[in-house]
């Protein structure tokens, strides 16, 4: 490789870098911070995903290929599972909630993230996306939000190989925004993965691995729910 | 008894007690299906006998998590000159990485079995001879019983094969049995009536010092506990051979309960819940007996006395 050569390689790996945002820390639900005092707090719940499969490691174009014609009876299986109560746990958060006697409400309406405008401050703790119009429009304080990213199963490969068994996922975040400064007074990245508890490859039903995704999502619920039971 | 004659006798059998029918007119059904003549239930009185596994030593085992096992998705550039270049690399990174995920499988298994140390000298002498002995006595369904050795044949009772596999929890609150049993019926070597695999869950034990409990006066308790959940997953089979409460309507759903001090969920459809059990019927078509969860309704202990998954 040529001096010059490198140094353009060089160049775009720091060009390219620079365009990853760091991932949002977790931050803790200060002890004591809901309560009568907090304001009228907000409960939205963004669209839940397709269940589905999703194969990380699996980079190139044929490897994916590769690895979703490996796993279409998994996938095929995947896109029936219902589910369940979670479309419910904006409710139970807010049940939990107003035990602390807190003036909560919940959003009815999926909550659209990508038709927020994005906030032009940076800032430690600052919410990507400008939160502040629901204030007026649900006449709140603060939002409470559950975003559910991905269900369903993951399956970890390198390249064409897979590296890993499937296992069930759910992958999301819950967070508090202060609609005042638009930061987060909570944030808690949430993944559940379970493996099957024998053998995994048992099509077209997939007993075992159906058994992982239903407790992912009982898990997944308990783990969003955690933070407001105490 | 033929499937016509069997059908004829579940009507009559039904007309009197209608929760029969059913159970009894499928299993006549399935029976003319597959060609038997052979009885699919099996009355509460009838006699039965328990044969011996072959192997003398019963199995246990840790309790293991496979949540975190992988290799990760590290990446690869295949040294590929052709196509015939590359599929020799992709099947050898392939044979690689299976080889890998094996052995950490099995790295997975001797950590968890490390559990078992502390109870290492009752185990090697826990022989499956005094373990079914003991579970036989405590077994409350059917007639009269026996063990017999495992080069018996199948005679004029009911006939009970059972693999028994036995888990300690890392936390030693618990112990988990994997019992797979097969049915035979009365002159009928050749085919197993019913066969299904078992999973009882026992209650979990406090204290601090609980390889000390269990192992105590010759590892008592470790056994008698570990008889106990065979007893109780051989009266839930043969319950199910006796025609036990139709579970196939019910619906679906995620059981809470406690492994040892581990909260666990499992996908099925509820049988029974009493006296501090719950019998669920899994998505594999086991059946699974664990304790309720804390504050779930209790019977009085007399009602008790003779249900499936009541440990004694």
């Amino acid at each position: 490789m040529s001096y010059k050569t490198g140094l353009v390689l060089a160049s775009m790996a720091i060009g390219l870098g620079g365009c990853v945002t760091p991932p949002q820390v977790p931050v803790p639900l200060a002890e004591g911070s809901l309560n009568s005092q907090t304001g009228r707090l907000g409960v939205a719940m963004t669209a839940l995903p397709k269940v589905d499969t999703e194969f990380p490691g699996a980079s190139c174009l044929l490897c994916l290929a590769a690895a979703s014609v490996a796993n279409s009876s998994l996938t095929t299986h995947a896109n029936t599972l219902p589910y369940e109560d979670l479309p419910k746990l904006k409710s139970d958060m807010v049940d939990l909630i107003r035990k602390k006697k807190v003036d909560v409400i919940v959003i009815p309406e999926e909550l659209k993230l990508g038709d927020l405008a994005d906030y032009g401050t940076a800032g430690p703790n600052t919410a990507k996306k400008d939160f502040s119009p629901l204030k007026q429009k649900y006449k709140i304080d603060k939002l409470l939000v559950i975003n559910i990213a991905a269900l369903g199963f993951t399956r970890t490969y390198s390249a064409y190989v897979p590296t890993s068994d499937p296992k069930s996922l759910l992958r999301g975040a819950g967070y508090i925004v202060n609609l005042t400064n638009n930061t987060y007074e909570w944030y808690l990245p949430v993944i559940v993965s379970k493996s099957a508890d024998k053998n995994w490859d048992e099509p077209p039903k997939f007993p075992g691995l159906t058994n992982a995704y239903f407790q992912g999502l009982e898990l997944g619920k308990d783990r969003f729910l955690e933070p407001f039971g105490k | 008894m033929t499937p016509r004659s069997l059908r004829l006798a579940c009507f009559i059998a039904g007309t009197a007690a209608p929760m029969v029918f059913i159970p009894c007119l499928k299993a006549a059904n399935a029976a003319e299906q597959a060609g038997q003549t052979t009885p699919r239930l099996m009355s509460k009185d009838s006699n039965w006998s328990l044969r011996l596994p072959k192997d003398d030593k019963v199995v246990y085992r840790g309790v293991v998590s496979l949540d975190g096992a992988g290799t990760g998705s590290a990446q690869i550039m295949y040294p590929a000159p052709n196509a015939v270049g590359l599929l020799a690399a992709v099947l050898t990174h392939g044979a690689i990485v299976g080889s890998m995920r094996d052995s950490q499988k099995n790295k997975l298994q001797e950590a968890a079995d490390k559990v078992l140390l502390p109870y290492r000298s009752v185990l090697e002498s826990y022989k499956h001879q005094e373990l079914m002995r003991r579970g036989l006595e405590k077994t409350f369904t059917g007639g009269s019983k026996k063990l017999v050795e495992s080069s018996e044949k199948s005679g004029a009772d009911w006939f009970i094969e059972s693999a028994p596999v036995f888990s300690i929890t890392q936390d030693q609150t618990a112990i988990i049995l994997d019992n797979s049993a097969s049915i035979y019926a009365p002159n009928a070597p050749s085919a197993a009536a019913y066969q299904n695999t078992v999973t009882v869950v026992s209650l979990a034990k406090e204290g601090t010092d609980l390889a000390t409990f269990w192992t105590a006066n010759s590892g008592e308790k470790l056994k008698e506990e570990s008889a106990s959940l065979l007893a109780e997953s051989l009266d839930i089979i043969l319950s199910e051979m006796a025609g036990g409460p139709s579970k196939e309507g019910n619906p679906y759903k995620t059981v809470r309960y406690f492994e040892g001090t581990t909260e666990k969920m499992e996908r099925g459809q509820l049988i029974s819940e009493r006296c501090g059990r719950v019998l669920i019927k899994t998505l594999r078509g086991g059946l699974m007996s664990v304790p309720a969860r804390r504050g779930a309704a209790t019977a009085p202990a007399s009602d008790c006395a003779d249900v499936p998954g009541n440990l004694k």
